[in-house]
């Protein structure tokens, strides 16, 4: 009944989410990276604009980014008043014990504001747009160079692929289980700290219990269906590269070199 | 106690795209020490039901009466515990709810919680324990010990040692074997006999005709028809057209033709006095 | 040489570790090849340790003159892999045998196991998809299933294998009637088209009296093997030993006891409509 998104998954349709997985990610990643080149207010306003046209281009309404800001925005907000009340350097307009007001501290901290709003937004990108199976399938290619040092890559990408697809059903019992107890006249509300750590007990055993006999059974299934090692398997789901990937390659590109041109040098 | 539901709908998660009616303009009244059978089809709407006799749901609109306790969405979380003490929900596969040291203080959980002294409990305990047929040996023992069959009953016992005037079952035999099936049935019409309310959520039409005076169909959120087993299983167009099944009895004697059966069997042993009377005539 | 049984137990005992009485004593029994046989017994009677045998992911305890035989091959270490690959097992909790992301990526699991190319894998998967009429749901996630469709992914990704012998491990035991019916229609039908053996664990006794072949199960012995007819003859014997008969057994049962003899030869409901018709046609 209570069908809930593992991790924060949208559905849609725009060109975002016809793109390759791995290219998703690598550009998100090179993207954050991108937005450390600028450093005047030409090149981050660039790299504002640039971020901007890759929300509108989901397709998906701005209280989804929102969202994704909300629950950080007081760690942004602390962050940039510390740039803003110690950076010493430029004009100093106001000052009191270790506290000043400065022009660089002005500055710097609207920088960092930026610059974080904008790491949120690209990654909320990446995040609403690709099934987290997809993350983690783009994952393992990222990692696969650690093969050569005998990372067990694609048993980890197993494990990965099989506990995100157990989430939802983990996420039912637990409501399952949360009614059960509430029904036998458990509280999870009331009382200090101590009694609510209590409470969680009737919930956390059943659902440790249900756990291991989940893994249990699973294991047994995967045997029985031939599965013997991680090794020497072949794959089902395969990922392609497509025109969107080519086109966000381009848009990037473009970005460093607008980056690169205008930033101070 | 009676049981009165009024209009009431139920909305899942309101105002997202994934917005769902749970229950759509549900209605009915249900008297005092009564056997009702819930059915329907998986999702047309018995859980959702459930959940709000005890108030783990609250309606998005209507008012529900049970148990002296008005229910509607302005009820809060608090003081809910008075009506969870009066009535009682089993869910499906209950034995998942099992989280104690030892069997005996599995039991003891729910009378402890509403408000049941140390001996108190400890009394009500054995005495369940004894009720759903088990051995007072295991009292001491793990409930992750015993087979699932124990398992299942050690949780019944779990809820039915709250005593509660309103008892609600999710398929409480489910994938049990029939000798355990028909003790599990005989503990919960005793329990009806004894004064209380039973709310059976069942699949099994046989159940129905056999133990409830009252049935209750649900179908897609709503409730489609509320009646005595007699007349719900005698319109058999009306089955098929919902998709649900006709007690095996009922089924039989439909396919006996030139009998004549002054009241249509719905169980064996209806079936066989009425086959008597026509063959004898 | 061909082989006429499907799997020959002979002399199997089991003893689950850290345990004294054992949970199969020296049991011995033949399942023919192209049968449905159906296992019954109640719960805790040794089901389904039995079909954890058939393809060793249980190993009997080790004495003398024991063996399990699955399609002519003796299992043991080397063998293991291949009576896998033709003995699919459907268990009991549908959500706890979906190893995939979505119904495409659960079914070509036992593909990707045996390393099959892509290009087949997605063809196959395909074909079992439609053969359990779940094509359309191909990119669906478990969450969004009900338990019986989760039991036809799990069919279709045995069959992607071609097994040759299916084991229903009470696969429909925490179904709803539809459900459950759904999952037998399929399985009658494939057991058909494929030419399967069918090895049915079941507490669903009307489920057992259409099997070829019943076997039945107490305290880790068998009780008795033969045809439903012959097993559900013996009345006494199954409401001894807790098990419930079939309701047109039963309905006769209680016909004898008023009086109205229904002959030894009627076994099925249509078989007694028939006859009661006749009877109510005389007086």
């Amino acid at each position: 009944m209570s069908k809930i998104i593992v991790g924060r998954y949208i559905p849609g349709h725009s060109l975002i989410y016809k793109m390759d997985p791995r290219s998703k990610l690598l550009v998100t990643i090179l993207f954050i990276l991108a937005i450390f080149l600028a450093n005047n207010p030409i090149t981050y306003a660039i790299v504002t604009i640039f971020c901007f046209l890759a929300v509108i281009a989901t397709g998906l309404k701005a209280k989804v980014f929102w969202d994704g800001v909300k629950p950080l925005i007081g760690l942004i907000f602390f962050t940039s008043l510390l740039q803003l009340f110690f950076m010493t350097g430029g004009h100093i307009y106001w000052h009191w014990w270790i506290f000043s007001l400065s022009s660089y501290g002005l500055v710097n901290a609207i920088y960092i504001f930026i610059r974080f709003t904008l790491i949120i937004l690209i990654s909320t990108v990446m995040t609403v747009t690709t099934m987290p199976l997809e993350i983690a399938d783009a994952m393992e290619w990222l990692l696969k160079p650690l093969k050569l040092f005998k990372v067990p890559v694609d048993k980890i990408a197993l494990v990965i692929s099989i506990a995100l697809r157990f989430v939802p059903t983990l996420f039912d019992e637990t409501l399952k289980i949360m009614n059960a107890q509430r029904s036998r006249g458990a509280d999870f509300n009331d009382g200090g700290l101590i009694q609510r750590a209590k409470a969680i007990t009737p919930i956390l055993v059943p659902l440790f219990i249900h756990s291991l006999e989940t893994a249990i059974d699973l294991s047994t299934a995967m045997e029985s269906r031939g599965y013997r090692s991680s090794e020497g398997r072949t794959r089902y789901r395969v990922l392609s590269w497509s025109k969107c990937d080519l086109i966000a390659l381009i848009y990037f590109v473009l970005l460093v070199g607008l980056l690169l041109i205008f930033r101070t040098h | 106690m009676s049981i009165k539901f009024e209009k009431v709908n139920y909305i899942y998660s309101p105002g997202t795209s994934m917005e769902k009616k749970g229950l759509d303009n549900v209605s009915f009244e249900l008297t005092e020490n009564s056997f009702v059978a819930l059915v329907g089809h998986t999702g047309s709407g018995k859980s959702t039901l459930m959940q709000h006799f005890n108030a783990l749901l609250k309606p998005s609109s209507g008012t529900i009466d049970i148990a002296g306790y008005h229910i509607t969405n302005q009820t809060g979380n608090k003081n809910l515990k008075k009506l969870r003490k009066q009535v009682s929900l089993v869910f499906q596969f209950p034995e998942a709810q099992l989280f104690e040291n030892t069997v005996l203080e599995d039991i003891e959980f729910g009378p402890k919680n509403f408000g049941a002294t140390e001996n108190e409990a400890k009394s009500k305990a054995l005495k369940w324990l004894k009720r759903v047929g088990l051995d007072e040996t295991i009292a001491n023992k793990s409930p992750f010990e015993l087979s699932g069959g124990q398992m299942r009953r050690v949780a019944i016992a779990g809820v039915m040692a709250n005593e509660p005037a309103i008892l609600c079952l999710d398929e409480p035999a489910a994938g049990l074997d029939p000798k355990s099936r028909k003790e599990m049935m005989k503990l919960f019409v005793d329990y009806q006999k004894a004064g209380h309310t039973v709310i059976l959520v069942t699949h099994n039409m046989d159940d129905a005709a056999e133990y409830a005076s009252d049935v209750l169909v649900m179908e897609h959120g709503k409730l489609i028809k509320h009646d005595v087993p007699k007349r719900i299983f005698a319109d058999r167009n009306w089955l098929e057209k919902h998709y649900l099944d006709e007690p095996t009895s009922s089924l039989f004697a439909a396919g006996l033709t030139d009998f004549n059966f002054k009241d249509h069997p719905l169980t064996i042993d209806q079936l066989v006095a009425g086959i008597k009377e026509n063959v004898r005539g | 040489m061909p082989v006429d049984n499907a799997v020959e137990f002979k002399n199997i005992l089991f003893t689950y570790p850290d345990t004294e009485k054992a949970v199969l004593d020296k049991i011995s029994f033949k399942i023919k090849k192209g049968s449905w046989t159906s296992l019954i017994g109640h719960n805790g009677s040794g089901k389904s340790t039995i079909s954890k045998l058939i393809n060793g992911l249980l190993l009997p305890d080790s004495i003398a003159d024991s063996k399990i035989n699955v399609l002519g091959m003796e299992l043991n270490q080397e063998t293991v892999w291949k009576i896998r690959e033709k003995v699919g097992i459907v268990f009991q909790n549908p959500d706890n045998q979906f190893v995939g992301a979505t119904v495409g990526d659960d079914v070509a699991f036992g593909l990707e196991n045996r390393a099959v190319p892509r290009n087949r894998m997605v063809k196959i998967v395909r074909n079992v998809l439609a053969d359990v009429g779940m094509l359309d749901y191909i990119n669906a996630e478990p969450a969004n299933l009900s338990g019986g469709q989760k039991q036809r992914v799990a069919i279709a990704g045995i069959l992607a294998v071609e097994p040759e012998i299916i084991i229903l491990d009470e696969s429909t035991s925490m179904l709803d009637p539809s459900g459950r019916e759904q999952i037998l229609k399929i399985i009658r039908r494939l057991k058909k088209e494929k030419n399967l053996t069918v090895i049915s664990i079941t507490h669903d006794i009307d489920e057992a009296n259409m099997a070829d072949d019943v076997i039945v199960l107490n305290d880790g012995k068998i009780l008795a093997q033969g045809t439903p007819t012959i097993i559900f003859d013996k009345t006494e014997m199954l409401e001894k030993i807790g098990l419930d008969i079939p309701f047109v057994y039963k309905l006769i049962d209680k016909l004898n006891k008023v009086g109205i003899s229904v002959p030894q030869n009627i076994k099925t409901k249509d078989e007694l409509k028939q006859y009661l018709c006749q009877l109510n046609l005389k007086k």
